[in-house]
């Protein structure tokens, strides 16, 4: 079975839904924010990429958000955008399994009730627990979906979208279910700005808030990326899913995908000694964006969306600067180009030699 | 919905209050041992201080994994997985150049290694290597890939209290598919003060012994614990030195859709749930020996269980082991199906721990008062979960 994506849901620092996705990859940039945190040495401020839910009122009513945190109505607006983008909102929808990848979890709710628990008080909230759990957010797109059929959460780092990818499409192909939402989320708190300013901030701009980086390492992103995946009977306009690799790099694989354009995913805190370089053959295309959604280790995610766009479109967008520290002898695409005849493949060299993979290819 | 080739168990590891290894486990739930007492390994809020079923005992790993900066849940998942790997008969070497995945269920896993990290920020950076490299390397699934140097796929299942048996159901699709030759699959959680604190807030935690179907049920315990279990295909079966214990033969997963903490009071996601697990499995009713029932002896879960089990298998025995172990979260799907497994060997099942007197809402059904002798070679073990998550494993021994 060939499976493909029917559908797309973006938010991050660049925007909201696949248009504005594009028009951040066509002007080059995003606006980073600038996230004002106290800490030992005074009031930092720490550029971030930071994503904005307003939106999901088009979709839900005020009363059923009341009790949602960001972490959740990011993953409930990628949802609704993706279902819209495929044309599947308003329809009647039949066993459509729903699958959430998380590196984090939800970071802010977590951390405030340690930090409430280590000042000794004596309860935390209900709402705020239950939220807490990590499959918070797939439990509230199921309940406002209503959509009973298999629902999966994964949380594996930076492995967390090829994780839930490999699980999608198994579900397609056993026929458990006939489509899959599934995407990721992660959020920005104030733990992760600190110890990005302090680990990665370059030291040479002297302004906290430049958005400069130490090289090879990327601004912290926050967002949701969800995908409608369906057979390839069904529509699918973004292109098919050609493979999806999960295993570790530093078992000697040699299997990276050959004539393919790759994306490489590069976060805001793993430290790596350029493996990209090692394990692609020498001179194999590569291009990376996170100077357009951050780095968080869902990345992968927005890699994915930017590949299926570049599959329709035919063309593919340049890469940001920062990917050459990561690409020695490989050849980044420094400016926009056409695509050619080949395939996408979305990569990931992770913490502890982990690799993940996502490959695309034309419908 | 068509029927799946089983899956074999090659060998299966667990580590709980009621015993350091499987064998052990089940010696004490035959002889009717629960230890619930007040927790030790985390300072438990201001009183009433509320039971756990806490592993005391030290178990002890090479001196390599004791010295690494994980978590406990990384450590309790290690025990299983070498009891499990010894079970099977083994060795680390047998698994290089083999397709090996890792698929482990957790709850507190993988929040957990996030503690240090967030409470120590802000405070400087020569206080972040270490709870940096936690936050980044400490889940169960990743630690025990890198132990057993692993090159297949990875998943970490956060699906709640049912994830345990989702990521055992999950890595018998990966045999099945022939994503792998060998998966590495189970569940693993420590008792945390925040899971702790937070069961109390929802006021479902009983400040006595559990009582999982019992008329005076008041809630659950909370416990800790991981069950490992060895999937292996039929062509890597043919290298190894034992029969396998057993079989996933069906697996079924299902949303609520209805509430994130509380059970769909129709129990309609548990039936869906069971019938796909008897579907998958090509098992009726009739061949169900027993049920190793959810049981958390909170008044709406066990009621809802009844109700589906009253419709659905009426007159099948079912009992719960929560009132051995505690609710040990992410890890209690796969120990119960460790305990189905071992009862199903055993050819009897335990008494189902707490329960003294039956409850007129649950009838007809009543879980069993005593160890008890069953025939046949397929059970049922069932798991729900906050967020509306239902998870249904069906084992066997053999058709």
């Amino acid at each position: 079975m060939k499976i493909g994506i029917k559908g797309i849901g973006v938010l991050g620092g660049f925007g909201c839904g696949v248009a504005e996705l594009d028009r951040a990859l066509a002007r080059g940039s995003s606006p980073p924010a600038t996230m004002a945190m106290k800490a030992s040495e005074g009031i930092l401020d720490v550029p971030a990429f930071t994503a904005h839910t307003d939106k999901l009122a088009d979709f839900v009513g005020k009363n059923a958000l009341r009790r949602l945190d960001h972490y959740i109505r990011m993953a409930l607006l990628g949802s609704y955008l993706a279902l819209e983008d495929a044309g599947m909102l308003t329809v009647k929808r039949r066993r459509m399994g729903i699958i959430v990848a998380t590196g984090y979890g939800s970071t802010c709710n977590i951390m405030d009730i340690q930090q409430a628990l280590d000042n000794d008080e004596p309860a935390i909230s209900p709402t705020r627990f239950a939220n807490s759990v990590h499959n918070a957010a797939a439990t509230h797109i199921s309940i406002l979906l209503d959509e009973m059929s298999p629902s999966l959460s994964v949380n594996d780092y930076d492995m967390s979208i090829p994780s839930a990818f490999l699980s999608a499409c198994q579900w397609l192909r056993e026929k458990r279910v006939d489509s899959v939402l599934v995407g990721g989320v992660d959020e920005y708190c104030r733990a992760l700005g600190y110890n990005w300013y302090r680990c990665y901030r370059s030291e040479n701009t002297g302004n906290n808030n430049s958005g400069e980086v130490s090289p090879g390492h990327a601004v912290i992103g926050e967002g949701a990326c969800f995908f409608v995946l369906a057979p390839q009977e069904d529509a699918v306009p973004y292109g098919l899913i050609k493979s999806v690799r999960m295993g570790n790099y530093t078992r000697d694989r040699k299997d990276a995908a050959t004539g393919a354009v790759h994306f490489l995913s590069i976060d805001a805190f793993s430290e790596y000694d350029d493996p990209y370089a090692g394990y692609l053959p020498m001179g194999t295309r590569v291009a990376s964006y996170p100077h357009i959604y951050g780095g968080l280790p869902v990345g992968m995610g927005f890699d994915i969306a930017i590949a299926a766009l570049s599959l329709k479109a035919g063309k593919i967008h340049a890469s940001a600067e920062g990917v050459r520290h990561h690409s020695g002898p490989l050849n980044v695409v420094r400016r926009d180009e056409p695509l050619g005849a080949g395939s996408i493949c979305c990569l990931k060299l992770g913490v502890g030699g982990t690799l993940g993979s996502v490959q695309l290819e034309r419908f | 919905m068509e029927t799946l080739a089983p899956v074999a168990i090659a060998g299966i590891g667990c580590i709980c209050s009621a015993g350091l290894t499987l064998k052990n486990s089940m010696g004490a739930l035959y002889r009717g041992e629960r230890r619930p007492a007040p927790p030790v390994s985390f300072s438990a809020p201001p009183a009433p201080v509320f039971p756990v079923f806490e592993i005391r005992e030290d178990f002890l790993l090479s001196w390599e994994i004791q010295e690494q900066n994980v978590l406990r849940t990384c450590r309790l998942a290690m025990k299983a997985a070498l009891e499990a790997m010894d079970d099977a008969g083994l060795g680390r070497d047998f698994l290089k150049k083999k397709r090996v995945g890792v698929c482990i269920g957790t709850n507190v896993g993988s929040c957990v290694n996030n503690e240090a990290f967030y409470l120590k920020h802000g405070e400087g950076d020569d206080l972040l290597a270490a709870p940096q490299h936690r936050f980044l390397m400490s889940n169960p699934t990743s630690v025990l890939a890198g132990e057993f140097c692993t090159d297949g796929p990875l998943q970490t299942v956060v699906n709640a209290c049912s994830a345990g048996s989702d990521a055992i159901g999950l890595a018998a699709a990966w045999i099945r598919s022939d994503l792998c030759d060998v998966v590495i699959a189970g569940g693993a959680d420590e008792l945390y003060q925040v899971t702790y604190t937070g069961f109390k807030s929802l006021l479902i935690y009983d400040e006595s012994p559990c009582k999982p179907f019992d008329a005076d049920r008041k809630g659950l315990n909370l416990g800790e614990g991981a069950a490992i279990f060895i999937l292996a295909s039929e062509r890597i079966l043919k290298e190894t030195p034992k029969k396998p214990r057993g079989f996933v033969m069906g697996y079924g997963s299902t949303t609520d859709a209805y509430h994130p903490t509380n059970t769909r009071p129709d129990g309609l996601g548990l039936k869906m749930a069971i019938q796909e697990a008897m579907a998958t499995g090509g098992i009726s009713a009739a061949e169900i020996s027993f049920v190793n029932a959810h049981g958390t002896g909170t008044r709406d879960n066990d009621l809802i269980e009844c109700r589906v089990l009253n419709e659905m298998l009426p007159g099948v025995p079912f009992f719960s082991t929560k009132g051995y172990t505690g609710h040990t979260l992410g890890a209690s799907g796969a120990i119960e199906a460790a305990f189905t497994i071992a009862c199903l060997e055993e050819g009897r099942i335990p008494a189902s721990a707490g329960f003294r007197t039956p409850d007129p809402e649950l009838a007809p059904a009543c879980p069993v008062r005593e160890n008890s002798g069953i025939t046949g070679r397929i059970a049922l073990s069932e798991t729900l979960a906050f967020g509306g998550n239902n998870a249904v494993l069906i084992l066997g021994t053999g058709k």
